[in-house]
């Protein structure tokens, strides 16, 4: 084992510092002129793609806990008996439970993900899967597949409608689920591409382009749109959630980015919409007309566009069916892929013109280093999704959080699991006080002289934590690792170790 | 004193612990405990629910607990309360 | 100064946890109508624990005691004597219970009566007077009305006398006056309305039974900054030619004489208080 530079042991590709990556870009050279792909049977389509033992197949996240595609197809493949199939999926929720009966009989092998919750996640995290699987952020994801790190051998892609021909919208059809921006890459360079389509029509705006697509399958499903709303998309309710995000817009006023045309990005969790309602007050009051918003979109976000106080929405996935209908009724509501969004090698990626991004957290420790890969349990239940990659392009990343929440604390001496390294965290905000990192002594001293804010050093209120709840007990793993932690750029922050198994009687 | 009737106090809200006091004919203190942080600070409840019985002089009793997060003096008070229901 | 006096039922831990990052400038735990008869008991049990073991920051903290009728109501003092609690809210106050609270409190403990009853309404002028630890009065609307037998409403014109009165009292005596709760909880126009008006007869606070009343509260009760810069004006151009020996003069049209000087120096001083 190698240790990084975050002092983590990993078994290879250490993680030495964030390193921005030289420009690159990649051909596409899928180029499928055919006319005949229309079919009607899922599973003769899948028996004649001969898959071997072993092969790599891919899938995107955008019907959220709605999709049936992936089970769908999985269960397939197991029936034709083929074994250790790598599983390249975007993220995978709580309806893809029915993959931990394919984890125990080695169907599925490997899984490379950017976030996974629910019993999949349980099973991993219990050393279900054989193989070491992968975490890694949704602009890794984007550069892997398209510098051929990984080769994807079939994309199963569940497009809501589709032509003929495999000319794709996400915003159309009876399962509209709005942006596709983690399919496209999938299509572009994958060796196999096969839509799973509810709808054949022609589109209005094109995701997926025809030829890239192989085979188009007409079903009689692709998932539930009411499945899309992915159960964090209503603004907090509690009074300390939104006196956290009164707070952080103070904070955000006082760097100096809220200014005309500055681009903000905030997470899905229930206080940072409410952060996204507290930005529209704002740029009401001050007149101020904002860039882009970006990243994951809900109704907060277009109300903000609607209202006109953004010129722009780069979306890279919809989180709700509001979303979903302003993408395709508003010219200025763009779908994005995840390479144009946060591609490490893509100059022109949206992350990196970012003013400031919001973004949650289980953990954050006294370097500032983050965790939104494991619970405080040490299960897996996350993982990094645009995390470290907007952290990283941001001007200014703010982590949102309670500081204490039924017992546990948000700030710890060591994160079990580092996501997103403290060279891209600039400040902690919390309901107990404020943490800036200390790279910021002008802004500390500026938001001490000339507001209210309780600004406290990391490890004020790691004390205050401990105060209340006492120091937790270190939770226990084998020695088995059971998944990596890797960065944007292919090195990893940390490993992830199967959970013990322990009696508390 | 021994515990003679079953008596409950808390709630199951977050923050807070549902502490039920029953007689144990085992005549020993036992402590059965379900936590949302159970590998966090399990061993911590246990030993301030046993020393909170212990203080009021108990020798025998179940008590069953459903911990919310509730932390040490939330943990103290409902102990208290179940043992004063008993009276 | 303070503002807003949030209440806490002491039943409910996650709320006593909560309370003082919340923004309200006082916090009521109450042991009285907001806790259920069963749980009364353990409820102050709960508190007792939470004011020894937790750090309150820099909010006021008051305890809101049974009646002074009930079984709870000696306990719950004791429990009120606790050194990081400002003061008691005496329920049903009248002249019996104010005595009964004022034989077993800490004397160096504040005491805020509340006027929920019509004989406590009547009794103001003694309440007021009966000892300096009693530094203000709070309107109980909503027991005020059941108590006269008549229907709370929006408009309020039933506890409109009382609210009145409660106000000259505490003109009168140099006491707090702080008003009823706003019960829409949902409807944050209305309860702004109601703060401005009770605020333009010289009420100096609001109850908030909900903790997203509370910023609705503060910024209903900040001055006018246009009244505020005004009076800056008026202040500095009054003392200014009272150096000269000019007693009255003429501002932008406006005459000033003393009392409008020493109004606009109140408006001055009261803002500058608050509780930012």
């Amino acid at each position: 084992m190698i240790k990084n530079s975050l002092n983590r042991f990993v078994p290879s590709h250490p993680f030495l510092g964030v390193h921005p990556l030289p420009p690159q870009t990649f051909p596409i050279l899928k180029n499928n002129t055919q006319t005949n792909k229309l079919r009607d049977n899922l599973t003769d389509v899948i028996k004649e793609l001969n898959l071997k033992d072993g092969a790599v197949i891919s899938f995107h996240h955008h019907l959220r806990n709605g999709d049936d595609v992936l089970n769908r197809v999985i269960k397939e493949i197991a029936q034709l008996d083929i074994k250790k199939i790598t599983l390249v999926a975007s993220s995978l929720f709580e309806v893809h439970h029915p993959l931990v009966h394919y984890l125990k009989d080695k169907t599925v092998t490997k899984i490379i993900t950017a976030y996974v919750s629910g019993p999949v996640a349980q099973a991993i995290s219990e050393g279900l899967c054989e193989e070491v699987c992968v975490i890694h952020s949704h602009g890794y994801r984007a550069h892997m597949i398209a510098s051929k790190e990984i080769e994807i051998d079939v994309a199963f892609i569940g497009v809501p409608t589709s032509s003929p021909l495999g000319d794709g919208s996400g915003s159309e059809g009876p399962s509209a689920c709005g942006s596709l921006g983690y399919a496209v890459v999938d299509a572009m360079h994958a060796k196999k591409v096969i839509v799973l389509s509810d709808h054949i029509a022609e589109p209005q705006h094109i995701q997926i382009k025809k030829e890239w697509v192989d085979v188009v399958v007409k079903v009689d499903r692709i998932g539930d749109p009411q499945g899309i709303v992915s159960g964090t998309t209503t603004i907090t309710k509690d009074p300390v959630g939104l006196n956290i995000a009164r707070m952080t817009l103070q904070l955000m006023e006082n760097t100096g980015l809220m200014k005309e045309g500055f681009s903000f990005q905030t997470g899905a969790g229930g206080i940072s919409l409410a952060l996204a309602k507290e930005v529209y007050d704002w740029c009401e009051h001050h007149h101020i007309q904002g860039n882009f918003i970006s990243g994951g979109i809900t109704g907060y976000q277009v109300d903000l566009l609607n209202a006109h106080h953004f010129k722009e929405i780069k979306d890279v996935q919809c989180f709700d069916l509001k979303a979903v209908e302003s993408m395709h009724h508003n010219p200025n509501h763009h779908a994005i892929s995840a390479d144009d969004y946060a591609g490490p090698t893509n100059e022109h990626n949206v992350v990196n013109q970012l003013d400031i991004v919001v973004l949650g957290a289980t953990e954050i420790d006294l370097d500032y280093n983050v965790n939104v890969t494991t619970g405080s349990d040490g299960m897996l239940m996350g993982g990094s999704g645009g995390h470290c990659d907007t952290a990283a392009g941001a001007k200014f990343t703010i982590i949102v959080s309670k500081l204490v929440s039924s017992r546990l604390s948000v700030v710890v001496d060591k994160v079990i699991t580092v996501t997103t390294p403290h060279e891209s965290i600039d400040a902690l905000v919390t309901d107990r006080g404020i943490a800036i990192h200390p790279r910021h002594q002008a802004l500390i001293q500026h938001l001490k002289e000339n507001t209210k804010l309780p600004i406290k050093t990391m490890e004020e209120l790691y004390d205050i934590a401990i105060q209340l709840t006492g120091k937790p007990e270190p939770i226990h793993f084998d020695d088995r690792i059971v998944a990596l932690s890797m960065y944007r750029d292919g090195t990893l922050l940390d490993v992830i170790r199967k959970v013990a198994s322990e009696d508390f009687g | 004193m021994n515990i003679t009737q079953i008596t409950q106090a808390g709630t199951l809200e977050s923050n807070d612990i549902l502490v039920t006091l029953k007689p144990n004919p085992e005549g020993t203190i036992e402590i059965h405990l379900q936590s949302v942080v159970l590998k966090q600070f399990g061993k911590q409840i246990k030993a301030i629910i046993l020393s909170t019985l212990q203080n009021h002089g108990i020798t025998s009793c179940l008590c069953e607990c459903e911990d919310k997060g509730a932390l040490d003096h939330v943990i103290i008070a409902r102990v208290e309360s179940a043992i004063q229901r008993q009276l | 100064m303070n503002r807003s006096y949030l209440f806490i039922p002491a039943s409910n831990a996650g709320m006593i946890l909560s309370s003082m990052v919340l923004d309200a400038d006082a916090i009521i735990f109450d042991l009285e109508d907001g806790v259920a008869l069963n749980q009364k008991i353990s409820a102050r049990t709960l508190l007792q624990h939470s004011l020894d073991t937790l750090d309150f920051l820099d909010k006021t903290l008051y305890v809101r005691i049974n009646n002074a009728s009930s079984d709870f109501f000696l306990e719950d003092v004791i429990c009120a004597n606790h050194p990081k609690v400002h003061g008691v809210v005496l329920p049903k106050a009248e002249i019996k219970s104010l005595e009964a609270c004022l034989k077993v409190l800490d004397p160096s403990k504040t005491i805020l009566c509340l006027i929920e009853s019509a004989l406590g309404v009547i009794q103001l002028p003694q309440l007021c007077q009966m000892s300096s630890q009693v530094k203000g009065l709070l309107l109980g609307g909503e027991d005020l009305s059941a108590d006269c037998g008549v229907e709370r409403t929006q408009a309020g014109h039933e506890i409109d006398y009382a609210r009145k009165s409660l106000v000259m009292h505490a003109k009168a005596f140099k006491l707090m006056a702080i008003d009823t709760p706003f019960v829409n909880i949902e409807d944050h126009q209305g309860l702004r309305e109601e703060v401005k008006y009770v605020a333009s007869m010289g009420y100096d606070a609001k109850v908030a039974i909900n903790p997203r009343q509370v910023h609705v509260i503060h910024e209903a009760l900040k001055v006018d900054p246009l009244k505020f810069k005004e009076a800056k004006m008026i202040v500095e151009a009054f003392e200014k030619h009272r150096t000269q020996g000019i007693g009255v003069f003429n501002l932008n049209g406006k005459m000033i004489d003393e009392p409008v000087y020493l109004k606009a120096k109140h408006l001055i001083e009261k803002e500058e208080r608050r509780t930012p």
